[in-house]
């Protein structure tokens, strides 16, 4: 660990979603010392907080026909280099009673001009490619939407980059930069570790020539460090998901941009969003879902797909969009569009600081290639972006031929076929179906032992959370009631016993809370069910062991 | 079909109250919707360990801390430690060796090596006075390869931490590995139906040949599904102190309670209506008259008296909607916090409000509906509200406690 | 009024779970197939995922005995046995083989057996057609029951006239095994009902209840039979009717499979088709018959409830009848499977695990010291025969031995009928 605070490096990415995994991947690929900083874990910001959608871009078709031009563009380029994490759902756009049936029109010459392929197909069909469909709509439109779990995206990016020769560095804050006069050589970080599991406490410099911010809300508050005014506006958006997948195509409201207006199928579930509030910096740290949030994305998701309003919900969550102000405007007040690149040289007249913002998770990659060019144009280094061609680890063959090899003769075993999907080609099969190896620890996810020793062994999970990210363990029904004790017993063997309980309550602890906005029916059940053999049979207690994690992580 | 009782929910309080009745020469049936949360029991009963006052050691005199309204307080010192001993006795007479007493906790191990206040521990689990004593003991805590029920680790390291010697050892039983290869499922039920005599000495065997001098064995509860004796059987071959650590859910001490005190219940005459669930009840006057069930159809069943004893929220006798609590059975008046704001404590592992829901009984049990009370239903166990089980440590006290405390009353009549 | 009832009939029920995995504890295949999931992973588990993607179907479903011990541990309602099977229905792509059809058409086996029944009986029970059968796939050690010569249906057409003459009246579903294989015991419930004052008709039509075919994939020829059974049910409830049957197998299937599994609607007629100890003890409870016993009727049995039976929520009416019995004394069987489950047992592949499973059944009543055992289900019964070499008959044919027919006639004024008709 110490060498890595040593090494001198070319870059810095500061943020590891999916942008700072993104460029850092594409630096290290043009050949750049590169090391990737994140506060706490990978994903625990607005890259894992969101629908999970591929968009098309038919979403921003009629507002902002660049941003969907970007994004269908990405969109392709995910199929091909992530086909891993990406399912290609399809999406539709559908029209309700209640809905201006000429914004159909509008929608689909404003797609066309984005060259987003949106093609008008009859109701009555719409249903039967998609049963859980309001009966009642008037209207639907294919688009090519899909699902992308941001997740395995963002960490594939990271082993892509580690791959390169890129150094990666969690659970370290970045409190400061090092400055030399208008020059920005490096920054400070400090263990945010510390207090938790035994962490201690400690503050260190790294270097680099370049920092990348890509911390996206909190670009804010590192800015102001500097004494920069880059103005970001938080804007909250809470989710439902739900305990199964209600609808297999993606569905859309098909009106102006609303709030509960998609309903995305994600690996096993669906997820209702979003909602849209402004909120104060300090907020962004502590997100919780209202109630009012909760009653708004339940009726809308309902009118989208009635049968939501009987299926069980697993949990709530809410994530912040970093908007960014467009600096074209003088008042600071305008939101920027599309993806917003700075160098700060040329900007502030502050050296070695490039801020990275303003996109979305589709296009995290032509975001990350942006950054990188103006990295290598400022270091002189002439490099080709390969990101949009080369596969990501994973996607490495396609998950078609690779379920062929097994149909025939042999049945796929669905443990493996799960396992699989989550991990396309990194994960080799003889690490999960033999032994020790093949027993179910995650019955709901059916992730195995071998799957969680794969995760702390080459996908930088170091406790439960970073566990749950990486493979799903107790994102299913149970909400990791029945599994976090299997699951801590095998990172006892790693981290201790103490260690491991510390992190078996803090994940607990983050079930819980976002379970409380839906606290009613078998959720409650489900989440009484864990505190009956957490706290009454295995006695645990919120005095003792250690505290729980930021509550940003949760 | 007519019987004297028909109590709802089979349970531990359900059951406990029907074994009383059924013994007493009553009709008695239980109808209940599925397996029970006695299932999940670690080994161990909680009579009181914590009031707001904080940790109890004498449950009898910790009654006394508790608020008016309490099921203890309904209950009373005197019939408490009366009902306590025939606790003991009907569960022993259904083959359920307990160990402990009413008027003061021992201390039982968790699945995670730490020490859990009790009032009545099934045999062959460990029984402590004081935490006190598990300092300068010597430990073996033994694991089987490919069980993920026990954690050996988190016990050590606890064990350790409370001032013991601890040694871990993973061992391999060669009819369970056979099976492992074919597939076979590691869960604790799984395991411990394949406990037999051929398995246990085996086991024994294998952990003979590992014990050191003075150590105590800790095992994980996969031994014992059928009854204590072969608990003892292992015992004797292995020749010195040995324990089992509980498990979670599904849990072989939890689903041989179950069993035997549902054999016991039959036993004594009574029909249990398993897989079914009441439905709707019809009431004359402050009376309930007959209930439905969803197997019976058109037919009823008709008591002098009801008991419902349907458990909580996971057993569905309490269910939760948005906009509060409902006793799902006959709408029967809940009590509890008022809506979803209030139910919930951000910390886990705090007290929880919502856990206070439960339907309002009165002095003597009886529940109520639209504000009055019905003369012959009586709500026993964790479906009655007003107090917070899992803090207290009461569940199973309350459950068996109120149950025969009512039964009591059916019998008096 | 409740959220208790509306679980039985909303779809998506597997959301109801909470994982706690009680079901698992009490399955009995999980007990002796390793390649078995278990209730819990094979039902709602993987429904989550099989809703993701066909792909996670899995073949080792077919082992799924369809006993529904799980759905009656379930403390949430989860109708797991019907969720694995609606699986197999939907996702299993593989067509039934020969030997699963030949099994599963109980209707036309039995027709054809039924009438060369001299014939086919021996040749049934012969070792080179029973290789035959081993080499399709029907395990040799199974016998297949003995056909009668004649069918039942035929008999009961035979006695109509006199049936008829009753006040009242009752439609019998008789099902296969009464029809082709074991008359006597329709003829033993056409006893009893007539001394309680009861006529019995037959169905307008009836076809084999579909377990079989359920069982073996064969969807669209059990929808198809079971459209013409509750038509003929309906029309009878129509008129008045009750519906009895004499074996819980029947019963269940025609009131909860068809439903769950066949999508086929029988709310309207559902309460009106009951088992006959159902029947007659709801009847003798509310004093409506009267039974009367033979005086020095004496017999020690051993009951087993069918799975089936217990998870109609009936078990308690066998019990009640039986033990009305004063001669009867009744030996409870612990609550296991007999492991037979209609046609699986009679697989190949299935046979040892069959076996397994009814070993804790089976030794049961061998260290119980009764004389006969008594069930409600013909394949139970075909199990433990096997086993135990023991009579093992149906319920009502314990209350036909044992009733004092003339008495019982008489106490339900009833007598003038039964001389009239000579039975």
């Amino acid at each position: 660990m110490s060498d890595i605070f040593d090494r001198q490096y070319d870059v810095i990415v500061v943020g590891g979603g999916a942008t700072g995994a993104g460029t850092a991947r594409d630096c290290a690929k043009r050949g750049l010392r590169t090391l990737l900083v994140e506060r706490f874990d990978f994903t625990a910001g607005a890259t894992g907080r969101n629908h999970g959608l591929l968009h098309s871009g038919a979403r921003y078709a009629v507002t902002d026909v660049e941003s969907a031009g970007e994004c269908i563009r990405e969109n392709m380029t995910l199929r091909r280099i992530a086909s891993h994490c990406v399912e290609g759902t399809g999406g539709l756009f559908v029209t309700l009673p209640e809905d201006d049936l000429s914004y159909k029109d509008t929608f689909i010459s404003a797609c066309r001009s984005a060259g987003i392929e949106a093609q008008e197909i009859d109701p009555d069909y719409a249903k039967t490619i998609e049963p859980a469909l309001n009966k009642e709509i008037t209207s639907a439109l294919t688009v090519p939407d899909g699902a992308v779990d941001p997740f395995r995206l963002t960490i594939s990016n990271v082993v892509d980059a580690q791959l390169h020769g890129a150094s990666v560095l969690t659970y370290h804050e970045v409190i400061d930069f090092i400055r030399k006069g208008e020059r920005i050589e490096g920054i400070v970080v400090r263990s945010t570790l510390a207090g938790r599991s035994g962490g201690l406490l400690y503050d260190k410099e790294i270097r680099g020539r370049i920092v990348v911010n890509a911390s996206g809300i909190w670009i804010h508050g590192l800015s102001q460090k500097m004494g920069l005014g880059v103005n970001m506006f938080p804007a909250k958006g809470a989710l439902l998901v739900f305990g199964h997948r209600v609808n297999n195509i993606v569905i859309n409201r098909c009106r102006k941009p609303s709030d509960a207006d998609i309903l995305v199928p994600g690996d096993t579930i669906s997820l209702i969003g979003t909602t849209s509030s402004r909120i104060s910096f300090d907020q962004c740290d502590n997100l919780e879902v209202t109630k009012e949030e909760v009653d708004i994305l339940l009726r809308g998701g309902a009118e989208l797909a009635p049968l939501l309003a009987k299926t069980r919900i697993l949990r709530a969550y809410a994530g912040v969009r970093p908007l960014v102000a467009d600096d074209s405007d003088p008042t600071g007040r305008k939101i920027s569009r599309g993806i917003v690149c700075l160098d700060h040289a040329e900007r502030d007249g502050l050296e070695g600081l490039v801020t990275i913002t303003g996109g979305k998770l589709m296009t995290y990659r032509l975001m990350a290639e942006i950054a990188t060019d103006t990295v290598c144009h400022k270091l002189g280094v002439d490099s080709e972006c390969t990101t949009a061609t080369d596969p990501l680890p994973g996607s490495s063959g396609t998950r078609e031929s690779e379920i062929e090899k097994r149909v025939f003769p042999m049945q796929p075993d669905s443990n493996v076929l799960a396992a699989k999907e989550r991990h396309g080609s990194m994960l080799p099969e003889e690490k999960i179906d033999s032994g020790d190896d093949a027993d179910l620890v995650c019955e709901c996810e059916k992730v195995s032992v071998g799957e969680i020793r794969f995760a702390f062994d080459s996908l930088y999970a170091g406790n439960l959370l970073n566990l749950r990210r990486r493979t799903r363990l107790g994102m299913g029904t149970c909400q990791g009631g029945l599994c976090v004790s299997r699951a801590a017993s095998i990172l006892a063997s790693r981290k201790g016993g103490e260690a491991a309980v510390a992190d078996m309550k803090e994940f607990l602890q983050e079930r819980w809370k976002g379970m409380i906005p839906v606290g009613w029916g078998r959720t409650l059940a489900e989440a009484d069910f864990s505190s009956w053999i957490y706290r009454g049979v295995c006695g645990l207690s919120s005095t003792e062991g250690t505290a729980g994690a930021e509550n940003i992580e949760n | 079909m007519r019987f004297d009782t028909v109590i709802i929910g089979g349970g531990l309080a359900g059951l406990m109250t029907g074994i009383k009745l059924a013994s007493a020469g009553k009709r008695t049936a239980v109808v209940s919707k599925g397996e029970s949360t006695l299932n999940f029991c670690s080994g161990s009963f909680g009579l009181l360990a914590n009031t707001e006052g904080g940790p109890v050691m004498n449950p009898l005199e910790g009654i006394k801390k508790l608020e008016a309204p309490h099921p203890y307080r309904k209950i009373g010192y005197a019939s408490m430690s009366r009902l306590t001993e025939e606790a003991s006795v009907f569960l022993g007479s259904a083959g359920l060796q307990f160990n402990g007493r009413c008027d003061r906790n021992h201390f039982t191990f968790t699945p995670f090596g730490t020490l859990n206040p009790a009032w009545l521990t099934l045999d062959g689990f460990a029984l402590f006075d004081d935490p006190s004593e598990i300092r300068d003991r010597k430990y073996l805590v033994v694991s089987l390869k490919g069980y993920l029920e026990s954690y050996p680790l988190l016990v050590c390291d606890n064990l350790r931490r409370a001032g013991a010697e601890c040694v871990r050892q993973e061992i391999e039983l060669d009819g369970i590995t056979r099976l492992r290869d074919l597939g076979f499922d590691m869960r604790t039920i799984s395991v411990a139906k394949r406990m037999d005599r051929k398995a246990i000495s085996e086991f024994a065997e294998k952990i003979s040949g590992i014990v050191g001098e003075g150590e105590t064995v800790l095992i994980p509860a996969v031994v014992g599904l059928e009854s204590g004796d072969q608990i003892d059987v292992l015992r004797k071959m292995v020749g010195c102190r040995l324990f089992m650590l509980p498990t979670l859910p599904v849990s072989a001490a939890g689903f041989r309670m179950q069993n035997a005190l549902r054999h016991r219940f039959e036993e004594a005459g009574g029909i249990i209506f398993a897989g079914d669930a009441v439905t709707a009840g019809e009431f004359e006057g402050s009376r309930l008259k007959n209930v439905s069930t969803a197997k019976l159809g058109s037919d009823r069943l008709y008591a002098d008296d009801f008991i419902i004893a349907s458990g909580s929220f996971f057993s569905e006798g309490i269910v939760a909607s948005p906009d509060g609590f409902r006793e799902p059975v006959f709408g029967l008046d809940v009590c509890g916090p008022s809506d979803r704001d209030s139910g919930f404590s951000k910390d886990f592992f705090a007290p929880q409000p919502y856990q206070k829901g439960g339907v309002r009984t009165d002095s003597d049990f009886h529940v109520f509906r639209n504000g009055s009370r019905v003369e012959n239903l009586y709500g026993v166990g964790s479906i009655m509200g007003g107090f917070d089980s899992l803090s207290e440590g009461s569940g199973a006290g309350i459950s068996i406690l109120s149950g025969l405390y009512v039964a009591d009353e059916i019998i008096a009549v | 009024m409740t959220g208790i009832e509306s679980k039985y009939t909303v779809e998506g029920n597997f959301e109801e779970c909470l994982k706690c995995t009680v079901c698992t504890a009490y399955c009995p295949v999980l007990e002796v197939r390793m390649d078995y999931p278990g209730p819990k992973a094979a039902g709602p588990d993987s429904e989550r995922y099989r809703l993701k993607s066909p792909e996670f179907f899995d073949k080792t479903l077919k082992y799924c005995l369809n006993c529904k011990r799980c759905e009656t541990a379930c403390p949430s309602g989860v109708r797991i046995g019907d969720i694995i099977q609606a699986a197999r229905i939907k996702y299993d792509r593989q067509r039934p083989r020969l030997r699963d059809r030949m099994l599963a058409e109980t209707d036309i086996m039995g027709r054809a057996a039924s009438f060369m029944a001299p014939l086919a009986n021996p040749v049934l029970k012969n070792g080179i057609a029973k290789t035959a059968l081993h080499v399709l796939g029907i395990d040799r050690h199974r016998s297949f029951p003995a056909y009668s010569h004649g069918t039942f249906a035929s008999y009961l057409r035979k006695i109509q006239d006199c049936q008829k003459r009753f006040d009242r009246h009752v439609a019998y579903f008789h099902g296969c095994y009464v029809n082709y294989n074991f008359p006597e015991l329709g003829k033993d419930f056409v006893r009893i009902m007539n001394a309680v004052g009861y006529g019995v008709l037959p169905l307008e039509r009836q076809k084999c209840c579909g377990v079989a075919k359920i069982a073996n994939n064969l969807i669209g020829r059990a929808r198809h039979d079971a459209e013409i059974n509750l038509s003929a049910i309906r029309k009878a409830v129509i008129e008045g009717l009750e519906v009895i049957s004499t074996s819980s197998t029947c019963a269940f299937t025609i009131r909860d499979e068809y439903p769950h599994l066949l999508g086929l609607e029988n709310a309207d007629v559902r309460d009106h088709l009951l088992l006959a100890t159902v029947f007659l003890a709801r009847k003798a409870e509310n004093g409506e018959i009267k039974l009367v016993f033979r005086d020095g009727y004496r017999k020690r049995v051993a009951y087993h409830a069918p799975c089936h039976l217990r998870r109609l929520g009936w078990e308690a009416y066998t019990l009640s009848l039986l033990r009305m019995i004063p001669g009867l004394e009744l030996v409870r069987m612990p609550a296991e499977c007999c492991g037979m489950a209609g046609t699986y047992g009679f697989k190949r592949e299935n046979y040892y695990s069959s076996q397994k499973i009814g070993r804790k059944l089976v030794s049961a009543i061998m260290e119980s010291g009764v004389e006969a055992v008594v069930t409600d289900c013909e394949t139970c019964k075909w199990q433990i025969e096997m086993n135990t070499g023991m009579e093992v008959v149906n319920p009502v044919s314990v209350m036909a031995d044992a009733l004092d027919f003339e008495a019982t006639a008489a106490a339900n004024e009833n007598i003038g009928k039964l001389i009239e008709n000579k039975l």
